[in-house]
């Protein structure tokens, strides 16, 4: 581990024990599964509204290369807690936190592109849920994408001693979540 | 490294000097100055700008503005965002003095009181507008209120209040979070600052949903029924809104308990000893956990129906849908609501009979599956507009819902069996609620029958139904539980003379208020109506007066416990002879709760010859699986790391 910046006492949040760290975790998954039911309410109204129907102007390009991008980032973003947990190392996880940051940005950058060509209208049912959709998941990005900030933040202002990796692993567990909502609404917006 | 895991007794931090702008005044300005941020900022880049400075638009973000702005004033800037990036912090929560109740705290008592409170403040607003509601009833012509929409925006504000920020909060935010904890012999809660901050939505939602006129009115009742709501003006924006803000709260209550019944049991508090009143929190939190989360997304579309605008629900959408998306949270969310009054009858009868709880397993499965059935009977408020085929089914799950609902009470009646009962204040509210409920639920089970329904589907029929089911169980029970735990809240207890004439009297009140209510709908009285025929004159009259005495004994009640909590004399430790683990601590329960880890060693319920103490206070660790800490002075942190090679 590189020595960076000690915090000073007053600066260091609360430890973690690691009891703590087992319930914080489990709360934090079980959050993240209650973030499903959105996706399940809007996939059922995709489908009970427009059944399996594609615009055809739909670039599928586009949907396939965002949805590649997104599970390379979570897979990026996974090695940073795995670098965190077996290494301790904090420039790794600083390193990969960053990359995994930068190619999720990338992506989310493709679909506005793709929604910012409006190839369909909002008033269109397939456009409504298009819209609504890519809305809900640029939403969750949005705040996928502070929390990876924060991460990234504290891995250069804090000694990430290994009671202090749980920040970085719950923005982690977060962006993960992130991009497999953004592969389902892929999945059920432009294939089925 | 590992040893130096801060224990909560350890450094008390002095609080600064300089005296800092107390946080709700700093959490409203901050709210003023997001609000008018955001919305100019929206105003100016927004291409279909009209004239006006505040349009629907505008107004919703700039409202997100408003409510980041007012939860960084009222503490989240000092608690969290600068702790969270590793910057100083000057934050030292308080510890004693009124002040600590409004700011952000850790303490879950004090986030259980200030839930209460502020459920209060919204049961107080919204029954003081029911009494508006009635007194325009006293006519058949309109009144107080001049246009008919004025009226329906009353009885929405009335509603939506009286169900998303009292029915739900008060007793899952406010008796939950204060009770749960010391019941399973806790020393605090898991997510304790996320508890404190969400607790602070609760008063923004409340304004938010009262304010809602400023916008304009609405005209859809609690529900929002669409294609109606997308042909208001933009009043009922600030209901999706206010109850977006309501429902995340009530989210934040439900993770913080279930996380903390699962890692923060007291050693020995095994699922088969988990007090029953947790267990009704537990089942209610996962349904709020699975329920709100939709109901939120399915808010959001009709907030975009509205200023997109799409068409989701529209008159070209698809109503029937909203309907569906509706009722597919409104019903689990009535069970959300009495669920843990049924739990909290079981509490409170053992006690006040001495004698051992009757069937416990039974009470306990009853609830559990009152909560899985009732996610499949929500089309049984869309008779009306399905077909027969469709309605059956949902018919027949409705009417099988009052077996599990049975168990709660079989469990109560066999306990009070042959019992000497103490007729104390608290056992009176229980049953007293325990018949108000069965007068809801059997007039639901009137309901449920198709051919019925059809005949009494929006009349007043339905408003007697669910205010006997709401008040019934709810707020009669809750002022059950506040009578039972006040020794434990304030240390200080009442007088049964009062407390028991009062709790008559609104009994008496609460009963020939809505009794009649379903008298009114069989002669054909319709809701959502400010004006009604004339022949119905003289009952509604009669009504209104019943409803105002009605209201003044609901503040009677309430005024009575604030007196007492400051005046009245001081209880004893465990003045009920209880056994759950709340009694064994002083009252009230110091900062940590208790002095020492308590540990169970029996049964909660169990009473009469031979039954021992089931909480002793000498552990000196919570189990291996649940403690803060371990007391091994070797070991290593790693070795709770997952994914770790050599495990
Ligand atoms: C002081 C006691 C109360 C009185 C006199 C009262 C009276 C009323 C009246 C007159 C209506 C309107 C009926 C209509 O025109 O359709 C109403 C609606 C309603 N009340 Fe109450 N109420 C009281 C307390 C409560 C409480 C404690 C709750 C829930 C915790 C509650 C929940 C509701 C709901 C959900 C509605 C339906 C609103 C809608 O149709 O959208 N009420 N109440
Ligand atoms: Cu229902």
């Amino acid at each position: 581990m590189v020595n960076k910046p000690e915090a000073t006492a007053e600066r260091m949040s609360e430890q973690l024990t690691p009891h703590n760290y087992r319930a914080v975790r489990f709360a934090m998954l079980v959050f993240i599964i209650t973030q499903i039911v959105p996706f399940f309410t809007l996939f059922s109204a995709k489908y009970l509204y427009d059944g399996s129907y594609v615009s055809p102007q739909a670039n599928q390009g586009f949907g396939v290369a965002v949805s590649v991008l997104m599970a390379i980032s979570a897979i990026v973003a996974w090695q940073a807690v795995r670098a965190g947990r077996l290494y301790q190392d904090r420039d790794m996880v600083g390193r990969r936190l960053k990359t995994a940051t930068a190619i999720g940005l990338l992506a989310i950058m493709g679909e506005i592109y793709q929604w910012g060509m409006r190839y369909v209208t909002p008033q269109s049912r397939f456009g409504e849920m298009y819209y609504m959709i890519f809305g809900a998941d640029y939403v969750y990005a949005a705040v996928g994408l502070i929390m990876m900030a924060i991460a990234i933040i504290r891995n250069i202002r804090q000694n990430m001693a290994p009671e202090r990796f749980w920040t970085s692993d719950a923005s982690v567990y977060f962006w993960v979540y992130v991009c497999l909502a953004w592969i389902a609404s892929w999945f059920f917006v432009y294939i089925i | 490294m590992a040893q130096a895991a801060v224990t909560p007794e350890q450094a008390p931090k002095k609080r600064p000097k300089k005296a800092m702008m107390p946080p709700v005044l700093r959490g409203a300005l901050w709210a003023a100055i997001g609000f008018l941020l955001v919305n100019t900022f929206v105003i100016a880049v927004d291409p279909f700008r009209g004239h006006p400075f505040v349009t629907g638009p505008s107004v919703t973000l700039g409202w997100v503005g408003a409510v980041i702005g007012w939860l960084l004033g009222i503490g989240v800037y000092d608690t969290v965002l600068l702790p969270l990036m590793g910057f100083d912090t000057k934050w030292v929560e308080r510890t004693r003095g009124w002040r600590r109740y409004w700011e952000v705290a850790t303490d879950h008592k004090v986030i259980g009181l200030q839930y209460m409170m502020f459920a209060l403040g919204g049961f107080l607003i919204a029954g003081g507008i029911a009494m508006l509601m009635r007194y325009e009833l006293m006519t058949p012509y309109m009144t107080i209120f001049h246009y008919p929409s004025n009226y329906l925006t009353a009885v929405g504000i009335h509603g939506t209040i009286m169900m998303f920020s009292f029915a739900t909060v008060f007793m899952v935010g406010g008796l939950g979070n204060y009770f749960v904890p010391l019941m399973i012999g806790a020393r605090e809660t898991v997510l304790s600052k996320l508890s404190g901050i969400g607790v602070w939505l609760v008063p923004a939602g409340i304004l938010t949903v009262l304010f809602s006129p400023l916008l304009g009115a609405w005209t859809t009742g609690w529900r929002g029924y669409q294609p109606l709501a997308g042909q208001d003006p933009n009043g009922i924006l600030f209901y999706y809104l206010g109850v977006a803000a309501l429902t995340t709260s009530s989210l934040i209550v439900a993770l913080n308990l279930v996380t903390t019944v699962m890692f923060r049991r007291a050693p020995g508090m095994t699922w088969g000893r988990l007090p029953l009143f947790v267990w009704g929190q537990v089942t209610v939190n996962l349904l709020m956990l699975i329920w709100f989360p939709e109901i939120q997304t399915t808010f959001v579309m009709g907030l975009l129906d509205h200023i997109v605008p799409m068409n989701f629900f529209t008159a070209t959408g698809s109503p029937m849908t909203y309907l569906m998306l509706f009722w597919l949270f409104g019903h689990p969310e009535v069970y959300i609501i009495a669920v843990p009054a049924f739990a909290l009858w079981n509490e409170i009868i053992p006690v006040m009979a001495q004698k051992s709880l009757f069937g416990r397993q039974w009470a306990v499965i009853g609830l559990v599956f009152v909560m899985m059935l009732s996610g499949l009977v929500w089309a049984h408020h869309m008779f009306t507009n399905i077909r027969n085929s469709e309605i059956l089914p949902f018919s027949f799950f409705t009417e099988m819902i009052s077996i599990p609902t049975g168990f709660a009470y079989m469990a109560a009646v066999g306990t009070m069996w042959k019992s000497k009962i103490r007729l104390t204040t608290p056992m009176l509210w229980i049953l007293m609620s325990m018949f108000n409920f069965l007068i809801g639920g059997m007039t639901g089970v009137f309901l449920a029958d198709p051919i019925v329904n059809l005949q009494l589907h929006d009349t007043f029929w339905v408003v007697g139904h669910f205010h006997y089911t709401i008040i019934g169980s709810m707020v009669f029970s809750s002022f059950g539980a506040i009578y039972y735990w006040l020794p434990k809240l304030s240390g200080r207890t009442f007088q049964e003379t009062w407390g028991k004439t009062l709790a008559i009297i609104t009994f008496f009140a609460f009963n020939l208020t809505f009794g009649q209510f379903f008298l009114l709908g069989l002669h054909g009285m319709n809701r959502w109506v400010p004006a009604y025929p004339s022949y119905l004159q003289p009952m509604n009259f009669e009504v209104s007066i019943f409803a105002f005495i009605l209201g003044a004994s609901f503040l009677a009640n309430i005024i009575y416990i604030g007196y007492c909590w400051v005046n009245g004399e001081k209880a004893a430790d465990n003045p009920w002879s209880a056994k759950t683990p709340e009694w064994f601590t002083s009252s009230p329960a110091p900062r940590w709760n208790f002095p020492v880890q308590p540990e169970i060693v029996g049964s909660l319920y169990l009473y009469g010859e031979g039954t021992k103490v089931p909480v002793v206070t000498t552990a000196y660790d919570e189990l291996a699986a649940t403690s803060r800490q371990s007391q091994d002075p070797n070991y290593d942190w790693h070795d709770y790391m997952p994914g770790r090679p050599e495990n």
